[in-house]
């Protein structure tokens, strides 16, 4: 498989994408492995130096990153743009056959691909905040996050219900290591807690719904579900149990409680993969699901259901007194929102929902940033407390005015098209929700202006000696902004 | 298939229990179990006990999560059972399995704790604090008669009847005849 992929002559017009997409894939999984038996036989003892580690594991993962941005960009501009209407289209369309199809051999279409994207980039940001903006820095921390970019190719490119879900699974292994590694907060301990106990919730439900699935049919492959006819019943029941599973993790309205208590008691770097990654990753898996099993019924109650999500979100977001519970509802809110055009638009034309993925795990990155420095030079996190940045801290004043206008979706920006795009769908469906829709967006608006001037212009009474931002600090935050001008620019192509 | 996964049940919880209690009892004081609540308890095996790891394994084990034995037969007995009940049935054996994880992983939660272990160790300690909390005095404390016996009494009490009594594999085999 890699071989004939460097041995044949490359030929753009006749270019065989099933061979190229699973050589990216084997040639990455191989290279991982490869990268943690290196890892273990030679950078275990603190004898070599940081630095060839640092280079040694950022090479591995520049190419592995590098792999995928081209398989990305060959899928985006090769693949057959032709709308699909039903699950089997879908899997016709991207689908591929190989000697290991059990275990990789679903799609390779391109919200997959953002999916793995999506986890490398928000990944290497979490790894350089946790380990104090010095990459690769602990032994164990860089085999945890080379592990867990293999959970998540796994995840998203089986064909088996059941891999699928216990790579999915396997994705909060690295997450409670990081709580327990990273945090130091006498709180965690209750976080931890919470974290556990709601996410086994959701793993149960969903594993005795595969039990039952399996138990029925035989299989859990996705190609032979498909064949079999599912009654109205058992797929309502099967789809709502996989959705309360998924709704846990995602988290919807009222299972959103261990978010908000983990994102309080968790340090940023963690923060920013939860909210840019985790989430998202459950979202993907609900939508893989929702091609099987999703009916007409379940996609007007699911819909009504994130529909009163988004209003219980939005509004409290007015009441919070935290930075970082305000920003945990911000995330619950802009979820379902992500969810709300899965459902309406479907796999028909994902392009939207990969935007708005990529632009929310940016933003978060970007947003979690910001309230780290904060909260260094503060020493607090309370709304009350935290005021007055605009004068004492004016070149980060620069910094929140842009992330005023990317969070509040102000025209030219991902936001305001994805906005649009949902707005333009209700009006044909329902002028009611669209009137709802506009209230909601308009209140999380207003609450986020609220929140953001109240933390340029308030005035505290106290004549606080805060330094500014260093050369580093804005350098990462160049960055972020770098990334989300380059995804403008892709707005503009996929337009 | 399903005696033998119920088998299989059988034979690894044994030997996961069995590791487990030879470790804690052969390698800390016997005074120390029957007084100490879990955490601290927990606090004093990652501060003097070199198999800390290897008994957070173990327990982890038990959970019956992912990456475990456990998961991987209860999966199995799941893949036979679900599909037969009614859904009441169903909801029960949910809670069973949900309420088993909750109670093993309950020693995992003890991170950042800022127990005074030394305070309260100092009560038990009935030697100079120059030996206290040395290989010696664990030795000493851990190898007597008494001690091996009561690791068999309770070895075996948990192993062999614990077996028949542990809730959701008594569900199972329930559920089967």
């Amino acid at each position: 498989m890699f071989l004939k992929i460097f041995t044949s002559p490359l030929n753009f017009n006749n270019l065989d994408l099933n061979t190229l997409n699973f050589s990216i894939i084997n040639c990455c999984i191989l290279l991982i492995l490869v990268n943690i038996v290196i890892n273990i036989l030679f950078f275990r003892k603190k004898v070599y130096k940081n630095q060839i580690r640092l280079w040694c594991n950022s090479l591995f993962y520049i190419s592995i990153l590098c792999l995928f941005f081209f398989k990305f960009f060959i899928n985006l501009f090769f693949l057959n743009k032709t709308p699909v209407s039903s699950f089997s289209g879908y899997f016709l369309k991207y689908s591929y056959t190989n000697s290991w199809d059990f275990v990789i051999g679903l799609n390779s279409g391109l919200l997959s691909d953002s999916v793995v994207l999506l986890g490398l980039v928000i990944g290497w940001y979490c790894q350089f905040l946790l380990n104090n903006k010095k990459l690769f820095n602990s032994f164990t921390d860089h085999n945890v996050f080379f592990i867990f970019i293999l959970c998540i190719i796994f995840m998203v490119y089986t064909t088996n219900l059941l891999i699928m879900f216990i790579s999915f699974e396997f994705l909060f292994f690295p997450t409670i290591y990081y709580i327990f590694r990273h945090t130091y907060s006498k709180k965690s301990n209750k976080a931890l807690k919470f974290l556990i106990i709601w996410t086994l919730l959701g793993t149960f439900i969903v594993l005795f719904n595969l039990s039952y699935i399996f138990g029925c049919y035989g299989t859990l492959d996705f190609k032979q579900l498909n064949v079999f006819k599912f009654t109205t019943e058992e797929s309502l029941y099967i789809y709502m149990g996989f959705f309360l599973g998924f709704a846990v993790k995602i988290p919807l309205t009222p299972f959103q409680y261990w978010l908000l208590k983990i994102h309080v008691e968790v340090p940023t770097g963690f923060s920013l993969f939860l909210s840019g990654f985790l989430v998202k990753a459950a979202i993907y898996c609900l939508s893989i699901v929702g091609l099987l099993f999703q009916t007409k019924i379940t996609r007007v109650i699911v819909i009504c259901w994130i529909i009163i999500s988004l209003f219980i979100a939005t509004v409290s977001l007015f009441i919070q007194t935290d930075i970082k519970r305000l920003i945990a509802w911000a995330t619950v809110q802009e979820m379902t929102t992500i969810l709300l055009l899965l459902f309406i638009k479907g796999f028909d034309d994902c392009t939207s929902i990969i935007l708005f993925m990529f632009f929310h795990g940016l933003v978060s990155v970007y947003m979690f940033f910001i309230i780290d420095i904060i909260e260094r030079r503060f020493s607090t996190r309370q709304t009350s407390l935290v005021v007055g940045i605009a004068s004492t801290m004016p070149k980060l004043k620069k910094y929140i005015f842009i992330l005023i206008i990317l969070s509040s979706g102000f025209p030219l920006t991902v936001k305001f098209w994805v906005e649009w795009e949902l707005f333009s769908i209700f009006l044909n469906i329902s002028p009611l929700i669209l009137f709802t829709l506009i209230i909601i967006y308009l209140l999380s608006i207003v609450a986020v202006c609220k929140f953001f001037f109240n933390l340029l212009y308030g005035f505290s009474g106290q004549n606080a000696c805060i330094v500014d931002l260093t050369f580093g600090e804005s350098r990462l935050l160049n960055s972020l902004l770098f990334l989300l001008f380059l995804l403008f620019f892709f707005l503009g192509y996929l337009y | 298939m399903v005696i033998s996964l119920i088998h299989m049940y059988i034979i690894f919880y044994t030997l996961n229990l069995f590791i487990f209690y030879l470790i804690i009892f052969l390698t800390t004081p016997l005074i120390l179990l029957w007084r100490t609540p879990i955490n601290v308890y927990l606090i004093f095996l990652k501060k003097y006990n070199k198999f800390y790891n290897l008994i957070l394994l173990l327990l982890f084990n038990l959970t019956g999560l992912p990456p475990t034995v456990f998961f991987f037969i209860k999966v199995n007995l799941l893949f036979d059972l679900v599909y037969r009940l009614n859904f009441f049935n169903i909801l029960f054996l949910f809670f069973v399995f949900f309420s088993s994880a909750i109670y093993y992983l309950q020693p995992l939660y003890n991170k950042n704790s800022d127990y005074d272990l030394t305070s309260y160790l100092n009560k038990y300690i009935f030697c100079s604090k120059n030996v206290a909390f040395t290989n010696y005095f664990f030795y000493k404390t851990s190898w007597n008669l008494f001690n091996v016996i009561y690791f068999t009494i309770i070895f075996l009490f948990f192993s062999y009847f614990s077996v028949f009594f542990f809730f959701d594999f008594y569900c199972i085999v329930k559920s089967f005849s």
